[in-house]
């Protein structure tokens, strides 16, 4: 599962890796006034309860953008990092990312194997 | 018959309506937020100023009542309360109304308009008690008094309490009521209104006991029972006294628009004046020996210099940006989740000030999450931004020509106590002890007051040249 806590908008996102990598759900929330990482957590929670999982059956939890304040996780990635792996993902041939955010517009290089 | 005038100050946040009379005495004060709508944040504001206008006269008629029987004051101030209250109530089946309608247009699927109808239903029936209650009580306390954002706060609170699934679309559904329902005009019916407030006071006073009894002491309970008694004692007088000034006809003799929407307001052209002169004779009229006048609004900062008789000399502003300036203190309180009012009592707690780097509000915004995350406390980082609000405020004083003997602060902000405290540490700092600061009660209705004097006046004046007159 991944998890991008950004300043307006909450992503998450869970894929199945046992044999070739499916995007099983995508969901996104506004944040407005809530508190995120109270919000972050219930969409976890909601998106395992779809699937019928636990938390305990997540191989990695990875979170990005202002992820870092999540208690449970496995690994908390920059989003430099993150951006292009996603961009790779569906475009593989792509050279040049450009994420533009709320605050900041940000363009990088990555090689083939997205870094 | 009584002459009266109206200077409407229509700021980016907030618009303010004065009525004076003859003798430049302020007899009514009307605010409301500014919307998309600003011919109709303008006329609300002036109705609000009239029916305060009618509660004052009020209050003149039963001054001698008043100093013999002090609870009388009290009984004028709940009617006005509980008269806000009517009037909020009109607005919420409004409100209520535009709800259905988006319901109704943004939903096609039958069952899920009727379920997002009852949960509207179910939101409003939990809210609108609370809020009476607020009203009745007068606990509406330090936070905004706008319709929009009462409403908006417990609407909230209801739809957090919901499963997250809904939260979403009912959110969306409120973006698009709430600024149709904000834009419509209502006329109240003054009479009517304060008659079924008279009823609800009554209702609520006859009560009393009944609601004191578990949490308050033996002394508190003696005199609420006086309330209770002298309200029936009083009702009969009140009544006969609000039929008279509910019969008052009010005949604005002439009216003076300023303020940042001046421009669009249905005014004629000679009606218009700059925020800027009225700043300056509103503050020079409440403390005749001011000479120099700091106005600190949603979108500027004015340092202006005026002469002895409250023309301006002088003035500084601030240019593109609104870092600084009350909006800036808007989306901080946003930020941190908390209300415009409670940021400057929290920023006095403050043990240091936390250096803010950013001239950005965007960005400033940005920096109090990091510097919260680095572990700064929020109380210390307030300090910080309400310090640097002043630090620049204070150069546009020194550029304006410097601060003179008798300092007024005027505008919304003024309010803030600990933009207040800065500020005087600043001032005493930079320009000596010697220095009187004058803070007035009403420092946000500054510019609507010059306005209406203004008004009386007729004047015809144009712009100063912009070199400071050697007194």
């Amino acid at each position: 599962m991944g998890i991008d806590i950004g300043s307006n908008f909450i992503k998450l996102v869970l894929m199945d890796y046992s044999a070739q990598s499916v995007l099983l759900d995508k969901q996104t929330e506004k944040i407005r006034k809530r508190n995120p990482e109270q919000l972050a957590e219930e969409m976890i929670q909601s998106m395992l309860r779809k699937f019928n999982l636990k938390y305990e059956d997540l191989a990695y939890l990875a979170s990005t953008g202002e992820g870092d304040m999540l208690k449970r996780k496995r690994g908390h990635f920059y989003g430099m990092t993150t951006h292009a792996k996603g961009a790779h993902y569906f475009y593989p041939d792509a050279r040049t990312v450009v994420d533009m955010g709320e605050y900041f517009p940000l363009s990088w290089l990555v090689n083939r194997r997205s870094r | 018959m009584n002459k009266y005038y109206l200077g409407v100050d229509l700021g980016s946040t907030t618009s303010k309506a004065v009525i004076i009379n003859e003798q430049d005495e302020i007899i009514g004060r009307g605010i409301t937020n500014t919307r998309a709508n600003y011919s109709v944040a303008a006329d609300i504001a002036k109705d609000e100023a009239i029916y305060n206008a009618r509660f004052s006269i009020l209050k003149k008629k039963l001054e001698a009542e008043i100093k013999s029987n002090p609870a009388y004051s009290k009984y004028i101030n709940d009617l006005e309360s509980v008269f806000q209250y009517e009037q909020f109530k009109i607005r919420l089946d409004k409100l209520g109304e535009e709800l259905l309608k988006t319901c109704y247009t943004f939903f096609k699927d039958a069952a899920v308009q009727e379920k997002m109808i009852q949960h509207l239903r179910n939101i409003r029936k939990a809210f609108k008690p609370v809020i009476k209650h607020e009203y009745l009580y007068n606990n509406l306390g330090a936070k905004n008094q706008f319709f929009r954002d009462i409403v908006s706060e417990k609407y909230n609170d209801e739809v957090n309490k919901l499963e997250m699934s809904l939260f979403e679309p009912l959110m969306t559904v409120w973006d698009k009521s709430i600024s149709p329902a904000e834009n419509q005009l209502i006329t109240f019916n003054f009479k009517e209104l304060v008659e079924k407030a008279m009823d609800e006071l009554r209702e609520k006073y006859k009560n009393i006991p009944d609601e004191v009894m578990e949490n308050t002491s033996v002394n508190f309970d003696a005199e609420l029972n006086l309330l209770k008694g002298n309200f029936e004692k009083v009702y009969e007088t009140l009544r006969v006294h609000i039929d008279e000034i509910a019969g008052l006809e009010f005949n604005i003799t002439n009216m003076t628009g300023t303020g940042y929407g001046r421009a669009l307001l249905p005014f004629p052209q000679e009606c218009i004046r700059s925020e800027i002169l009225c700043h300056a004779f509103g503050a020079h009229a409440v403390f005749p020996d001011t000479r120099t006048v700091l106005d600190i609004g949603g979108q500027d900062t004015k340092a202006i210099q005026v002469d002895r008789y409250g023309l301006v000399t002088s003035f500084q502003m601030n240019d593109r940006c609104a870092a600084g300036c009350g909006r800036y203190l808007g989306y901080i309180a946003d930020e941190m989740s908390i209300s415009l009012n409670e940021l400057g009592p929290m920023a006095l707690k403050a043990e240091k000030e936390v250096n803010i780097c950013s001239t950005c509000t965007v960005f400033a915004g940005a920096e109090l999450r990091e510097l919260t995350n680095l572990g700064e406390k929020r109380e210390d980082i307030l300090g910080g931004l309400h310090k640097a609000i002043i630090m620049r405020a204070m150069s546009l004083l020194a550029r304006s020509g410097g601060v003179f003997n008798e300092f007024t602060f005027t505008g919304g902000v003024a309010r803030n106590p600990a933009v207040i405290k800065y500020l005087s540490e600043l001032v005493k700092e930079n320009y000596g002890d010697q220095i009187k600061i004058n803070i007035h009660i009403d420092s946000i209705f500054m510019g609507a007051l010059g306005g209406a004097m203004f008004a009386r006046r007729n004047m015809n004046l144009s712009l100063p040249t912009g070199k400071a007159e050697t007194a």
